[in-house]
């Protein structure tokens, strides 16, 4: 039986409390809305005592991703929390923790380029950057991924960084309960960080002269990385779940009500629990509708739909994103769904809700509507419009009077 | 034998650099002092010509060279390990300009980082273009001798003035002429910052480069000295705000004798040769008072 408190927690501060119980041991961060209180919090932890670790005030992201891959070389435990523009500032050291293999956690709270709020415009540059992209609903489950964060980066099947992404204030500034593990329990999932190799070690008294193979095959070793890392998220999963009792899905995927269904929408993040009341109306008048969470956008977890397809046979699927690939008139989870599914003789007919940019509200008549164009199409077997925007359904934008 | 002098290297000769390269007396001699419990970050720079290193080198890219030794030193600190050097080599393109945030901030942050500046005057490593550091009306591939504009056309920044004003333990120039000088600097460095922990040292060595400046190379130890004998390139030291202007020649030897040597500099006209000595005799005027009053 496990110890656990329970507090109502923001989505920031639910971070900050699993970063305490992992234990980490280098933080450097830098202010950034809506990033800043994860941050902060760390820094109480520190002046009280409460956490033994080095924090670095450290002067812009991407000196903060450089210090990340410093302290990374040196063999302890990391992490860091940046968004929107300050992730985009970072690009340069984030394409290079992956090629060091440094096992760090990011925190991103997910902000537009164009606006405070939560989209996915900044973390989708990174779509091709090399890191695990574990995209959360709830405070509660940024503090349980947080934790499995360390154990899926880590583990030396995989040792690739991770990014935990939840929506910018839609989570980050929300309260939610949250039940917060005892360190105790805490220990037992997360063992101390063992480095596979150390890159910076003084103490050595040997010399090693290091090697990196030329970029065609590590690029190809970091592929074979991130499919490793598809079954080191489920295994993950599962043993939070056995000591815990709280289990996302399979860990890549998590299904809501997809039986018999024969249209379904793919959800991402805060938008979810929104969906999962919209599939509760249309099931209540009879709709054979189900919803599909996708948590891990990289890996992108290809077999797993192919299955659900064969077993489910869906008629017809929408994505909705809060992203798009201009040029191309879907967004990136589209595309890599549609990839997916193509070689199948039963494939599904595939529509684009691109919704919530600059943060603009995702509302229930929205994915009403996404649900009734889905349905349409799995049943006249025709799609009229693949993609649809938030604004031509009648979404606002957010607009704020002081700015 | 007690007359055999045995000296633990951590460089391995050979280098990549070019002949008469003062890069590879920069990172020799500072590597070599400080000795095998050291970890080195070296950006985008000539310095990445040093050739085999028996110390662990950390990861940077060009404008974070502070920044990831900032973490190297604090990784380290975590890991328990205790009185490591971890000594940045930059260039002046990565320390002046693209770096300079990152030192700025680890400067200020106190972080225990010996930051060696081997100063060449201009982006050797990437084809001689100019940079904050370069010489005004100095010939470079950016900075080309047309028949409008001649040269670099701004004086280039003060950069240990810049550190300074950062209040760290140990700012310091020194010159490959005169290597006990630069050594006692980079021990100093390595007692204030690795052992007493009071923050970033910050060592600018000018690195005299025969490919960029245009002169042969056999002459790399007569360059530098000229640079320190005509005032070009003053040696001082600032230790906890004690100043120090380590050689004082009686007198300066007129500046055209270093410039006439650099086909960098071949274009001069005698007005623009008297105003580049004008402004080399008011520097070292402010630093002879300073000598003077110790701060």
């Amino acid at each position: 039986m496990v110890k656990e408190k329970i507090d109502f927690l923001t989505g920031n501060d639910a971070i900050a409390y699993a970063v305490k119980l992992a234990r980490v041991k280098v933080i450097a961060a830098y202010p950034i809305t809506p990033q800043s209180p994860v941050t902060e919090k760390i820094s109480e932890y520190i002046a009280n005592g409460e956490m033994d670790a080095e924090f670095i005030e450290i002067e812009g992201e991407h000196s903060c991703l450089a210090a990340m891959r410093g302290a990374g070389a040196c063999g302890v435990r990391i992490f860091t929390a940046t968004c929107g523009p300050g992730l985009m500032y970072a690009h340069e050291n984030l394409e290079m923790v992956h090629r060091d293999r440094i096992p760090l956690v990011i925190a991103v709270p997910n902000r537009s380029y164009s606006s405070l709020f939560a989209d996915y415009t900044d973390s989708m540059c990174e779509a091709t950057t090399g890191f695990i992209q574990l995209f959360v609903e709830s405070p509660q489950e940024a503090l349980d991924t947080t934790l499995q964060a360390f154990r899926i980066a880590e583990d030396h099947r995989v040792l690739m960084p991770l990014m935990v992404l939840y929506d910018g204030y839609v989570t980050s500034h929300t309260g939610a309960t949250v039940r917060l593990p005892s360190q105790e329990d805490v220990d037992r999932f997360l063992p101390p960080f063992k480095p596979y190799a150390v890159r910076i070690d003084p103490s050595r008294s040997e010399f090693i002269q290091w090697d990196t193979p030329g970029v065609p095959l590590q690029e190809m070793e970091h592929e074979q990385a991130m499919t490793n890392a598809k079954e080191v998220i489920k295994e993950a999963n599962e043993e939070y779940a056995e000591i815990f009792g709280r289990r996302y899905g399979n860990g890549l995927i998590e299904t809501y009500r997809v039986e018999d269904a024969e249209a379904a929408l793919v959800t991402m993040a805060s938008m979810t629990g929104t969906a999962r009341h919209v599939v509760d109306i249309l099931r209540d008048k009879g709709e054979r509708v189900g919803l599909i969470k996708l948590r891990s956008f990289r890996p992108f977890p290809a077999e797993d739909f192919i299955e659900l397809q064969e077993k489910h046979g869906f008629k017809a699927l929408g994505v909705c994103e809060r992203d798009v690939t201009h040029g191309c008139n879907y967004g990136e989870v589209y595309g890599d769904l549609k990839a997916s599914l193509y070689d199948l003789a039963d494939r599904p007919k595939m529509l684009n809700f691109i919704l919530g940019l600059g943060g603009s509200d995702i509302r229930v008549q929205d994915l009403q509507f996404a649900y009734q164009k889905v349905l349409e199409a799995a049943r006249t077997g025709r799609v009229e419009k693949q993609t649809w925007f938030g604004h031509e359904i009648g979404a606002v934008e957010i607009r704020l009077a002081g700015f | 034998m007690s007359d055999v002098v045995t000296v633990e290297r951590v460089t391995i000769p050979p280098t990549g650099a070019c002949q008469g390269c003062a890069m590879v007396l920069i990172s020799r001699h500072a590597l070599d002092t400080l000795g095998r419990n050291s970890a080195v970050i070296i950006p985008a720079s000539c310095g990445a010509w040093s050739g085999a290193m028996l110390i662990d080198r950390g990861p940077t890219q060009f404008p974070s060279a502070a920044a990831a030794a900032s973490g190297v030193a604090r990784g380290l600190k975590a890991a328990g390990h205790k009185n490591t050097n971890v000594v940045v080599i930059a260039g002046d393109g990565g320390t002046y300009d693209i770096g300079l945030q990152a030192l700025s901030g680890a400067a200020e942050r106190g972080e225990r980082i010996i930051y060696i500046c081997q100063n060449n005057q201009a982006y050797m490593n990437t084809g001689i273009q100019r940079s904050g550091a370069t010489p005004r009306w100095a010939w470079t591939t950016t900075t080309p001798i047309g028949s409008v504009i001649q040269g670099k056309t701004v004086w280039p920044k003060s950069m240990p003035e810049i550190m300074e004003a950062h209040h760290i333990p140990l700012v310091a120039t020194a010159s490959i002429h005169n290597i006990p000088d630069y050594k006692r600097k980079i021990k100093l460095a390595q007692r204030l910052t690795t052992e007493e922990g009071k923050g970033l040292s910050y060592i600018e060595v000018l690195n005299t480069c025969p490919t960029g400046w245009r002169y042969s190379p056999e002459k790399m130890v007569t360059m530098a000295r000229l640079a320190v004998e005509t005032g070009f390139w003053p040696v001082y030291e600032v230790v906890e705000g004690k100043f120090k202007l380590n050689i004082k020649p009686k007198t300066l030897k007129p500046l055209k004798e270093f410039l006439q040597m650099q086909g960098r500099f071949r274009h001069l006209t005698d007005e623009q040769i008297a105003e580049m000595e004008r402004w080399v005799h008011e520097r070292w005027q402010r630093l002879l008072e300073r000598d003077e009053r110790g701060y």
